[in-house]
């Protein structure tokens, strides 16, 4: 799992790369970037999931432990392009309800 | 030290019991039945490519373990078939059916052997395979599979060692060979002392070249960078608490940042100095490298001043350089020993697990039921159960823990808790599940979340009323043909505290089917890596609507295991399944 931030505007868009499967490398560097960007007061944080070719239930966690951190400060977190299979997964589980999802991370940007 | 010390005694009773023998052979019987030993194995063969002899080539066979004699040489007759078959399958568990039909066929035959799992293991020197090991379980396979590919590349080499030494042979006394198969296995175990005790054992070799009263020596851990590990020597047991530094702390931190080593000929002049024990007047600090890395420092102090000079200084350096070696080593088998004890951990979880998923399935006079559960690895993260309650009616519930291991284990035991006192108090499904998960959400971290498929089938109103949090759909096949899908009703339990579930109801009469599962069966994947599908479970489910549960689950089983062939399956695999008798 690689990720890289771009900012637009006072907009982190975190973009990831790989599969999103959980397990310490994938969780940890995902953490360590949402910590950053909050201690930087950066609040507003789309996740671009573009390049993110699978994701299980622990990666569904990942989402939702960041989600609950960006919260706790007062921020929100948006998720952005998703392929039809984590759609899929995002409606099965309701999880459609908790996180706003966006066709574009530009589209996910401009609801903030 | 007990098993290490076993080991070595068996090792030389085997060579003296067969020292007799062809010495070759029995130097491959000695690698093989330790093997065997270390891996729990019951049964293991080593065979040879003969070189010689190009792609036909005759294979030698040393048993440890079979029914036939041991050391008797078999020889076979094989193909590329034979290397094809175990080339694809290395490492992979194959069942005594698969390993009947394979090229390796005449060899089971020919053992006379029984056990229910094999693994084959290919050696290979490069990409040059050289043979290939086969090892016969009785229970408990995978997780000395996983044991075995995590320590492969050692055996491997070990392996290669004993034949470059047998090829060499000719020009060897047989003693020197033996001495030093002997020598290199002594050498891999003795490697594996414990940490404590080699530490023990260099300070003490130490104190005869240097005079000093107290050490202590640190180690960094290679992936946080910090001091994870202090062995203390000379000091009370409540100075130790003391002495967790971290890697900018004192003399020692110095030292582990720069790697300089450094004397401090009296302690109250050294700003850097942190004061573990007032009566310590002078210390040295030596690096401990491996390679350029620095993996620990260790630190002499004395109750003197000046008590270290230069000259002394660099036989410390000198010192800690070759013990680092052995200091790794000491460490790497620490950390298998922790592993084993997860292991042992996870043992006992399993163990919890399938006490709580029941093993008999409630009778019904209207209702016929089968129940399937696989957990991926040791201990897995799903559930279900299937319940009578007093008024005729049964319970039908299928949940899966996202995460997997101990920590998935002790939420499902969790959640199955939660859930099973829950329904002792006759309420709508909704609410049964709202309760559930308002406990569940206070009980788990952040992140953690199961899905959840609540149904209670009602035999006389011919209906099943259900609940899902964020489950696969549990299908409903009608005895017309038609099929329903019970798509959740609400988002996935433990993440919001007062979630909503809405209670649905679908028609479940005479002939009817109703199957939920887990994930682990649409989403089990082939060799292309194509998902099963909720397409696939229906149509398969269709082709076997005229069955009972019982048929309807092995045939649901054996389409996933056609379908995924030689992919091992990564989750759990769950299956509930009931059917309204006609």
């Amino acid at each position: 799992m690689k990720l890289k931030t771009e900012m637009m505007g006072d907009v982190a868009i975190v973009k990831l790369d790989g599969k999103l499967m959980g397990g310490p490398p994938a969780s940890d560097t995902i953490r360590n970037e949402v910590y950053n960007l909050l201690n930087q007061d950066t609040k507003n944080i789309v996740f671009d999931l573009q390049n993110v070719t699978r994701m299980n239930s622990s990666g569904l966690g990942i989402l939702i432990s960041n989600l609950s951190s960006i919260k706790s400060k007062g921020g929100d977190l948006k998720l952005a392009a998703l392929n039809e299979n984590m759609k899929g997964i995002m409606v099965m589980t309701k999880l459609n309800t908790i996180f706003e999802i966006a066709t574009s991370a530009e589209e996910a940007v401009q609801g903030f | 030290m007990k098993l290490i010390d076993d080991q070595i005694q068996h090792v030389q009773d085997v060579v003296s019991k067969f020292s007799q023998q062809n010495k070759n052979e029995l130097l491959f019987y000695t690698f093989c039945e330790n093997l065997k030993q270390g891996l729990r194995a019951d049964s293991a063969l080593f065979f040879l490519y003969d070189q010689s002899q190009g792609t036909t080539a005759s294979y030698s066979l040393y048993p440890s373990g079979w029914a036939s004699k041991p050391h008797s040489i078999l020889k076979l007759n094989a193909d590329s078939g034979v290397r094809k078959f175990i080339k694809s399958n290395n490492f992979t568990l194959l069942s005594r059916e698969h390993l009947t039909f394979s090229p390796l066929s005449a060899l089971i035959k020919l053992s006379g052997n029984a056990h229910s799992d094999y693994v084959l293991v290919q050696l290979m020197k490069g990409k040059k395979p050289l043979g290939f090991f086969l090892f016969g379980f009785t229970q408990n396979e995978q997780a000395q599979i996983d044991q075995l590919q995590e320590i492969w590349s050692d055996l491997q080499a070990i392996a290669l060692d004993l034949l470059e030494d047998q090829w060499k042979e000719n020009n060897i006394p047989w003693e020197t060979v033996e001495r030093n198969a002997l020598l290199k296995l002594a050498q891999k175990l003795s490697s594996t002392l414990k940490l404590e005790h080699i530490l023990k054992q260099m300070l003490q070799a130490l104190l005869n070249v240097v005079k000093f009263d107290k050490a202590v020596v640190f180690l960094i851990n290679a992936q946080t960078g910090e001091f994870d590990y202090e062995y203390a020597y000379g000091f009370d047991e409540d100075v130790i608490d003391k002495l967790h530094l971290k890697l900018d702390e004192g003399i020692t931190g110095w030292t582990a940042q720069t790697g300089k080593a450094m004397i401090v000929s009296d302690v109250t002049k050294e700003k850097r100095y942190v004061e573990v024990n007032e009566h310590i007047k002078s210390e040295v600090s030596v690096p401990i490298r491996s390679g350029r890395k620095i993996i620990g420092v260790f630190t002499l102090s004395s109750i003197l001043l000046n008590a270290f000079n230069q000259k002394q200084l660099r036989m410390l350096e000198a010192f800690a350089s070759s013990a680092s070696i052995t200091l790794q080593n000491a460490r790497l088998y620490e950390h298998m020993l922790q592993k084993r004890e997860l292991e042992k951990d996870l043992q006992v979880a399993k163990k919890i697990q399938k006490a709580l998923l029941q093993r008999r399935l409630p009778q019904s006079d209207k209702i016929l039921l089968a129940a399937y559960n696989k957990p991926s690895k040791q201990v897995g993260g799903d559930l279900y159960n299937a319940i009578n309650l007093m008024n005729g009616n049964i319970i039908l519930s299928v949940g899966d823990i996202a995460g997997k291991g101990v920590s998935g284990a002790i939420i499902m035991a969790t959640l199955q808790a939660i859930y099973r006192t829950e329904i002792r108090y006759s309420q709508e499904v909704n609410e049964l599940l709202e309760d559930v998960n308002q406990q569940f959400a206070d009980t788990i971290e952040v992140g953690r979340f199961a899905t959840f498929f609540h149904s209670v089938i009602k035999i006389e109103e011919r209906k099943i009323e259900y609940c899902s949090a964020g489950h696969n759909p549990a299908i409903v096949l009608h005895k017309n043909g038609k099929y329903e899908l019970l798509e959740a009703t609400g988002i996935i339990l433990g993440l919001l505290k007062d979630a909503k579930y809405s209670k649905k109801v679908v028609a479940f009469e005479p002939g009817d089917v109703l199957v939920a599962y887990s994930d682990g069966v649409t989403e089990a994947e082939n060799e292309l890596e194509e998902q099963f599908g909720l397409n696939r479970l229906i149509e398969v489910l269709k082709s076997a609507q005229t069955m009972n549960p019982a048929g309807i689950k092995k045939h649901i089983l054996g389409s996933l295991r056609h379908f995924s062939k030689n992919v091992i399956h990564m989750d759990d695999i769950t299956i509930v399944i009931a059917k309204y008798k006609t």
